[in-house]
């Protein structure tokens, strides 16, 4: 008696190490597992939209489960390929990171299924679902948001120091440095500033170039992004003035060397700040009464009139090949993606949906003409590009960071020969078989 | 005989627990190093001593383990010195000592990710409390996390003020197990309180500082958490720890064969540190 005891508890605790295994069906009912990006209303946004559908599909039903909030959903996926783990549906895909996604065969052409390129390119202009093919010329990834990065400013501090706050007119490099010359300012007299025009970040993190270099690069070419042929492209006149332009901002004190993590904006210590519409529900939970504008990137002085062009930090849906059910997988992105929930998409999370008739919805017109900072970024969504789509994305990033912390931020070589050195590291990471 | 199988039985899931998930993955590791994998690929190629060739030849791995050394030079004497410090301090009948016993070990179950988010703050350099209390004071100020010679130090104190708890109480149970006896017959003979510092506490603590000086060696090897949060490993990769090194190579280049080399590598490096350690500081003192 006392023995089977032990055996029965033994076998117990070994079913406990190798754990459960779940989508299995059941009875003819089938179990999705659906990943949505961790940030609060983006889960807030899922659970509702999980729950409406698990209502209306009794036979399909969908478990969601955010990302872990590390830092990188590129990680979580790639340590859940591993382990054999992914989900049926992820949307919160970088398309410039799943070019060994695609390689490896761990994602599901969404061409291959039927009736599904129609519905996508009824919903999102044909230009934005071609940029989004892969090198084989499949899709593997369905268009879902985007984030255009734009510059939003304290129009109090605007104000302030005499600028127009409702048409700043800083669309040019001397513009845009004359008056953040006047936004940093010492307003307590004991001999440093403490209001700052902006604030860029002074880390070698790769991804934190999508809020400085890369945007500003993007608007200055007209939407050249790094890579050309499999080669470095940025070593041109256009990528000097760039990095000439933020040494200057550090150079002349108008932006701080700061390590602070907290939201410097909303704390009313920074006049502007470089971010995607995310951030508007951020400010106005933590400084709702801050009066809020927006501007595009800013250009090379003989550009100024020019169309501009930003990062747009683009994010789509994937279906995984472990999926067992890729027409139910479909079905639910459809779902996802229908009219109803990008516009209760765009209200909740303020970030936008690859959607044609949008801004044609009149819910949403009324919407936006209350929250015309929204609406800038709504009409700046489809002048965007996203990076480069190869498997050496971040390296190749990481290669330009460090040459522009060295160069910008520090001030400790030549932006000249940074670019050159930046070109060359990233030609060698290019050349690498792997 | 029929005890003896019971008591298989009994290890069993501990057995299996250790295999699963202390045995395969070290082994799995030590065979990683040998091959070339991205993670998402079902191949896996057999590459010979590659990754090791390319180890000996990386001078980004070089400076990693430079900026580790550098960081444990001066976070063990710096954390050590001010752990017996306080454990002697806190040893002595004070007023609220309980409070404080308390307060000094908080920081070593605080996260240590919300540490170093409190740190870079106040370090910051032209927006930070301590560079602001600095220039008050009619100092210049310093660019802690900014610059390519100061990072490393400024980390270095971030965990050691974070880890100081710990150290402290385990010389706080060092300090208790020394007889006491020992002080009165060093009273009677004429010694004076630092006297008594030097000739009995000192090596009377040395078990504790073999332990102290051995575990902080250990942990310190493993920076990660300061370095990653609090500059990303710069300037220009002046803060770049070893174990920083490996999860770059493993999650942002994809390289888990290299990866795993460079972490069997710190392992043999750790090993040997400690024997050595073992070596010098292990002395049996008895009076």
């Amino acid at each position: 008696m006392k023995r089977v005891g032990i055996v029965v508890m033994a076998l117990m605790l070994m079913l406990l190490q190798v754990g459960c295994t779940s989508g299995a069906v059941d009875n003819g009912k089938v179990e999705l597992t659906y990943w949505p990006a961790a940030n609060p209303v983006e889960v807030q946004f899922a659970k509702e939209v999980v729950k409406e559908w698990n209502a209306k599909h009794p036979n399909i039903q969908v478990k969601m489960q955010p990302l872990p909030a590390s830092r990188s959903t590129e990680e979580v996926l790639l340590t859940s390929i591993a382990g054999g783990t992914t989900p049926d549906v992820c949307s919160n895909i970088n398309p410039g990171a799943i070019g060994q996604f695609v390689e490896a065969g761990g994602l599901l052409p969404i061409d291959s299924i039927d009736g599904a390129m129609e519905e996508i390119l009824k919903r999102t202009p044909k230009e934005t679902v071609e940029a989004f093919k892969s090198k084989d010329g499949h899709l593997y990834q369905v268009p879902w948001k985007g984030n255009p990065i734009m510059i939003l400013y304290n129009k109090q501090h605007f104000r302030e120091v005499g600028l127009n706050p409702d048409k700043p007119g800083l669309d040019t490099y001397s513009k845009f440095l004359a008056a953040a010359r006047k936004l940093t300012r010492d307003t307590n007299g004991d001999g440093k500033p403490d209001i700052w025009a902006i604030a860029p970040n002074v880390e070698q993190t790769w991804w934190q170039r999508f809020f400085d270099f890369y945007p500003w690069y993007l608007a200055a070419t007209e939407g050249k992004t790094l890579l050309k042929n499999g080669k470095a492209d940025f070593n041109n006149p256009k990528g000097l003035q760039v990095m000439q332009f933020f040494r200057t901002l550090f150079q002349q004190k108008i932006a701080p060397q700061s390590t602070f993590k907290e939201n410097l904006f909303v704390q009313g210590k920074v006049s502007m700040v470089i971010t995607g519409p995310w951030a508007l529900a951020d400010i106005e939970k933590q400084a709702p009464k801050m009066e809020v504008g927006v501007m595009s990137i800013p250009v090379p002085d003989n550009m100024a009139g020019k169309l501009r062009i930003t990062y747009g930090d683009p994010k789509n849906i994937a279906i995984f090949r472990s999926t067992q059910h890729p027409k139910e997988a479909w079905e639910f992105t459809k779902f996802l993606i229908s009219k109803q929930n990008d516009v209760k998409f765009l209200k909740m999370t303020q970030q936008i949906p690859f959607r044609k008739d949008l801004a044609e919805d009149p819910s949403v017109q009324q919407y936006l003409g209350q929250k015309p900072v929204l609406d800038s970024f709504v009409r700046q969504a489809p002048y965007t590009r996203a990076i480069d789509d190869s498997d050496k994305i971040t390296d190749v990033f990481d290669a330009l960071s460090l040459e522009y912390q060295q160069a910008a931020v520090m001030g400790k070589k030549d932006p000249r020969k940074a670019l050159s050195d930046a070109e060359r590291k990233v030609n060698e990471i290019l050349q690498r078989s792997r | 005989m029929k005890g003896k199988r019971a008591g298989y039985w009994l290890v069993l899931p501990y057995v299996v627990f250790l295999l699963v998930f202390m045995a395969y993955p070290v082994l799995f590791s030590v065979w990683l190093t040998f091959h070339d994998w991205n993670i998402v690929s079902p191949d896996i190629p057999f590459v010979g001593l590659e990754n090791y060739e390319r180890l000996l030849n990386d001078d980004l791995f070089f400076k990693a383990l430079w900026n580790t050394l550098r960081f444990i030079l001066i976070n063990i004497p710096l954390q050590i010195g001010l752990a017996l410090i306080l454990a002697v301090a806190l040893n002595q009948p004070l007023k609220g000592r309980g409070f404080f016993r308390g307060a000094y070990f908080l920081p070593v179950v605080t996260s240590g990710v919300v540490i170093s988010f409190l740190w870079a703050w106040m370090l910051s350099t032209d927006d930070g409390l301590i560079n602001g209390l600095l220039q008050k004071a009619g100092l210049h100020p310093v660019p802690w996390l900014t610059s390519e010679t100061w990072a490393i130090p400024s980390i270095a104190w971030v965990a050691a003020w974070k880890n100081l708890g710990y150290y402290v109480v385990i010389f706080l149970a060092g300090l208790q197990s020394i007889p006491k006896q020992l002080y009165e017959a060093a009273r009677i003979d004429g010694a004076t309180p630092l006297q008594c510092f030097f000739r009995i506490t000192i090596p009377m603590l040395n078990p504790a500082m073999l332990l102290v000086v051995i575990l902080s060696t250990i942990n310190g090897f493993q920076l990660f958490t300061e370095p990653y949060i609090m500059t990303g490993g710069g300037p220009a990769n002046s803060s770049l720890s070893v174990v920083m090194y490996i999860y770059k190579n493993a999650f942002q280049s994809l390289d888990m064969g290299y990866a795993a080399t460079i972490g069997l590598v710190l392992a043999l490096i750790i090993l040997s540190v400690s024997m050595i350690q073992k070596r010098l500081l292990e002395k049996d003192v008895t009076y």
